[in-house]
């Protein structure tokens, strides 16, 4: 069986914004490619200004590249037919303020070239599946920051594109919201959707997505799946024990990057993935009790933070 | 395409009249036709004539006023209020955006002008006066010239920023009712030193006289109606000149 077909393709992205008068050319993004396949959740990730708005927008077709190609289920971004199969959530999503949700449904659908019948079948579905179906004939002017989040997400849903491209989509959520809508993004995945999504909450990303690119400065630093980026073997261990003998104690004392004694009972914080099993080994051969050995293994947010740091020192060290 | 269009379109009619435009514009109307009638006290002027001049006048400087507000400022609020972004990102080519902005506020400003026209009618009757061919012709050149106003408004919000665009679309107004005094100007041996500058200017900026028949209503003046006819085409034919040209800047714009 062949790998699936690719949905979205981007080669050599560059898109450098020149002012209008005077100052600097500022570059956003330095020759960006990376592709995503059917059915992946593909996760986008960046610090502020690494230039993920850019590349969505080049996708979406809201700007146009200073060089390179991006292409929507084969056809050049920029061509409108290109959208109709898109699903786009923007981050904060903006509607018509003096819409209700029905007849932004309304609107929505019908732009993305749904017949009106099959627009007014689905509407009530989708403002049940993103609860706001109370407020469904009530204008959007009154609406908070997470019922517009909700709605923006009803309209990225409303042609049941085969791609859904979604930035920040579970900005100004509260949990019971932020829950929804990760349901959601997994039964559009598991319904065979392609999934792209912008985050900076990288644990739903590490929930929600197979594969990540990360970008800093305008290029791609890491690209591939979730478990091969992280180290799959732990990082440290917690012990936590009681009756441990003295000797015993201070060898787990001097190895620990954190100890604490609590009466009888000891937690310590030791580094690797070797000298937790072998401390708990010990203390029960010594006749004490573990109550507990947690490993920690590296958290998306944690890699993170390590690549785009590195990445950041290596750019600062090129550019000096 | 033209079911996109139709979509924006009635979007932007919706927007409109739930913005309370019609509402605004009808206090507008209303407040004319009383202030018509204080001149027609205080005027040496028949009242009826009075009534009539003062009115239609006030229905073309409202096409006026609503190309400036509302046709100015169209496609900067959807940039500046970020709805653009989920509007383009779908299968809406930017011309038919702007299409469908233009026949939306179109709608808008023909709803208006012709609610505002009948309670004028009504007015005038009330006056004493009879409603004919030559106030139906007057409204109706009112309303083809708001075709050329609202394109003249849209291209120059797509180019600058809605001050700017609003001041423009009030320039075209009075350059196009000033063409003919512009070609007088460029007869016999008046105005020798800017005579190029007044038949540039003369040749490029539409004839908004001709489809101008309030004279012909005041003064009990026959109405051509093959002039208004073309007139009206005129006004068509700079109105898709002037879209296109909005629709290209349009299409340059980086969001």
């Amino acid at each position: 069986m062949g790998a699936p077909p690719t949905v979205v393709e981007v080669n050599d992205l560059h898109k450098t914004f020149r002012p209008e008068v005077f100052g600097k050319p500022v570059t956003a993004l330095r020759g960006v490619s990376f592709s995503v396949r059917e059915g992946e959740c593909f996760g986008y990730l960046g610090q502020n200004g690494a230039g993920k708005t850019t590349t969505l927008k080049v996708l979406t077709g809201l700007m146009t590249p200073t060089k390179g190609t991006a292409s929507l289920l084969g056809k050049p971004s920029g061509d409108a037919h290109a959208r109709r199969d898109l699903g786009y959530l923007p981050e904060n999503p903006y509607f018509y303020e003096h819409l209700t949700p029905v007849e932004a449904l309304e609107f929505y659908g019908r732009l993305s070239g749904v017949s009106p019948a099959d627009v007014r079948a689905r509407t009530p579905r989708l403002l049940e599946r993103v609860q706001i179906q109370d407020v469904a004939d009530r204008r959007i002017r009154g609406f908070s920051k997470g019922m517009r989040q909700r709605l923006g997400l009803a309209a990225a849903l409303v042609a049941e594109p085969p791609l859904l491209l979604l930035d920040e989509p579970l900005s100004g959520l509260d949990p019971h919201g932020r829950h929804l809508v990760k349901e959601i993004v997994l039964e559009e995945r598991k319904a065979g959707r392609t999934v792209f999504m912008c985050s900076h909450v990288l644990s739903d990303v590490e929930e929600l997505c197979d594969r990540v690119v990360v970008l800093h400065g305008g290029v791609v630093v890491k690209d591939g799946a979730i478990h091969d980026l992280l180290d799959s073997e732990p990082k440290s261990f917690e012990l936590t024990a009681d009756r441990v003998p003295a000797e015993l104690r201070a060898r787990i004392q001097a190895a620990s990057t954190h100890y604490r004694e609590s009466g009888d009972k000891i937690t310590a914080h030791v580094r690797g993935s070797i000298l937790g099993p072998e401390f708990a080994a010990a203390v029960q051969g010594a006749g004490g009790r573990v109550l507990s050995l947690v490993p920690e293994r590296e958290t998306l947010e944690t890699w993170f933070v390590r690549v785009t740091g590195t990445a950041g020192s290596a750019r600062m060290g090129s550019d000096s | 395409m033209r079911d996109r269009i139709a979509v924006v379109a009635k979007a932007t009619f919706l927007e409109a009249v739930r913005d309370r435009v019609l509402l605004v514009s009808a206090a507008f109307a209303l407040g004319l036709m009383l202030f018509s009638r204080v001149l027609g006290w205080l005027s040496l002027e028949d009242t009826l004539k009075m009534v009539q001049d003062f009115s239609l006048s006030g229905l073309q400087v409202l096409g006026l006023l609503l190309a400036m507000l509302i046709g100015a400022q169209s496609l900067a609020r959807e940039v500046e209020r970020r709805t653009i972004y989920t509007v383009l990102s779908r299968d809406c080519t930017r011309t038919e955006f702007v299409i469908g902005k233009y026949v939306g506020l179109v709608a808008v400003a023909w709803a208006v002008l012709l609610v505002c026209g009948a309670f004028q009618c009504i007015w005038v009757v009330i006056w004493g006066g009879s409603i004919g061919g030559a106030i139906a012709a007057a409204i109706l050149g009112v309303l083809c010239e708001t075709l050329a106003l609202m394109s003249v408004a849209l291209l120059l919000g797509a180019l600058a920023n809605p001050s700017i665009a609003s001041v423009g679309t009030l320039c075209f107004y009075f350059a196009g009712h000033a063409t003919e005094a512009l070609r007088d100007l460029t007869q016999g041996d008046r105005g020798q030193d800017m005579k190029g500058v007044f038949q540039i200017i003369y040749r490029i900026v539409p004839n908004l006289e001709n489809v101008n028949f309030i004279n012909h209503t005041t003064s009990g003046r026959p109405v051509d109606w093959t002039h208004l006819g073309f007139g009206a085409a005129t006004m068509v034919v700079w109105a898709v000149v002037f879209l296109a040209g909005a629709a290209a800047l349009f299409r340059r714009r980086q969001f």
